[in-house]
């Protein structure tokens, strides 16, 4: 059964999440309490599989945020941030049926939308779609809204400094990228990382290593 | 003079010394490694840098 929030026309998930239901999952028996130990996202995760579409509602309340800030700092574009999010969770739901507990499950929605990020920026397509709120627009006027706390020229060292912290992450090669979102802006642990990205933990510190040692080089003038 | 840690080490150091994630004995020791090193030192006042300028992107990309 298609949960009710996801359009059966057109495949995309609507905005509405459904309540969730707690007593309503197919298996009743699993509705009771959840022991603090478990993975709850896990645990609303296999309800999922089994058919309780108020389980996936409230995974996408839970999880929607924190990665379409993560796919947003990602690409630095809120359309391409939204549709990849949408993404993202249409193929969580996808995969319920195969879906095993072996990983937590935001490890593995931090895989599936570093994948899907990193291939966007491989293929290039953020050279071709590139708008930000800390951008200047095609008549050179800032997108910023400016703080009227600030002079003129505050604002104009400031707008500059935005932009040049946007060019510094952005100059990053994309794992890296994905390594110092991750780090600063979820605060996950090495080994989470890793899990979302694919590879060691050694190489995450290495990644982190290199893309930090690039930004201090860039930005340490700010301080 | 170089770091007598070690560049992996005091990189690793410096990261989390910012990040607030070493634990408080090492939080300590490494504060105190930072009175004595320049090189540690720089670096952390770097990192500090580059952290506080993620945190002003990132609250601009909050309020958009």
């Amino acid at each position: 059964m298609i949960p009710d929030l996801i359009d059966q026309e057109t495949g995309q998930l609507t905005t509405c999440a459904a309540q969730p239901s707690w007593d309503g999952g197919v298996n009743n028996d699993r509705t009771t309490s959840i022991p603090a130990h478990r993975d709850w996202d896990a645990e609303l995760m296999l309800r999922v599989r089994d058919g309780d579409p108020g389980s996936f509602a409230l995974l996408l309340e839970r999880h929607r945020g924190p990665i379409l800030h993560f796919l947003y700092r990602m690409v630095q574009n809120e359309a391409v941030a939204e549709e990849l999010t949408q993404e993202v969770f249409l193929r969580v739901y996808k995969s319920r049926g195969n879906y095993e507990a072996t990983a937590k499950f935001t490890t593995w929605a931090f895989r599936i939308a570093t994948h899907l990020a990193l291939n966007w920026i491989r293929d290039g397509r953020s050279e071709k779609s590139q708008t930000s709120l800390d951008e200047e627009t095609s008549n050179g006027a800032g997108r910023q809204v400016p703080d009227r706390r600030r002079t003129v020229e505050q604002e104009l060292v400031y707008q500059a400094k935005l932009r040049e912290v946007r060019e510094a992450i952005k100059g990053l090669p994309a794992k890296q990228r994905a390594a110092v979102m991750m780090h600063k802006y979820r605060e996950m642990e090495y080994a989470q990382i890793a899990g979302a990205i694919g590879c060691s933990e050694s190489a995450v510190k290495s990644l982190l290593f290199r893309a930090y040692e690039a930004l201090r080089a860039r930005l340490a003038h700010m301080a | 003079m170089g770091c007598p840690l070690g560049l992996d080490e005091s990189g690793e150091l410096v990261v989390g010394y910012t990040a607030r994630t070493l634990g408080p004995s090492a939080q300590i020791a490494f504060e105190r490694h930072l009175k004595c090193c320049g090189a540690c030192a720089e670096a952390a006042a770097a990192q500090q840098a580059v952290w506080d300028a993620l945190d002003e992107w990132d609250a601009v990309l909050a309020r958009s």
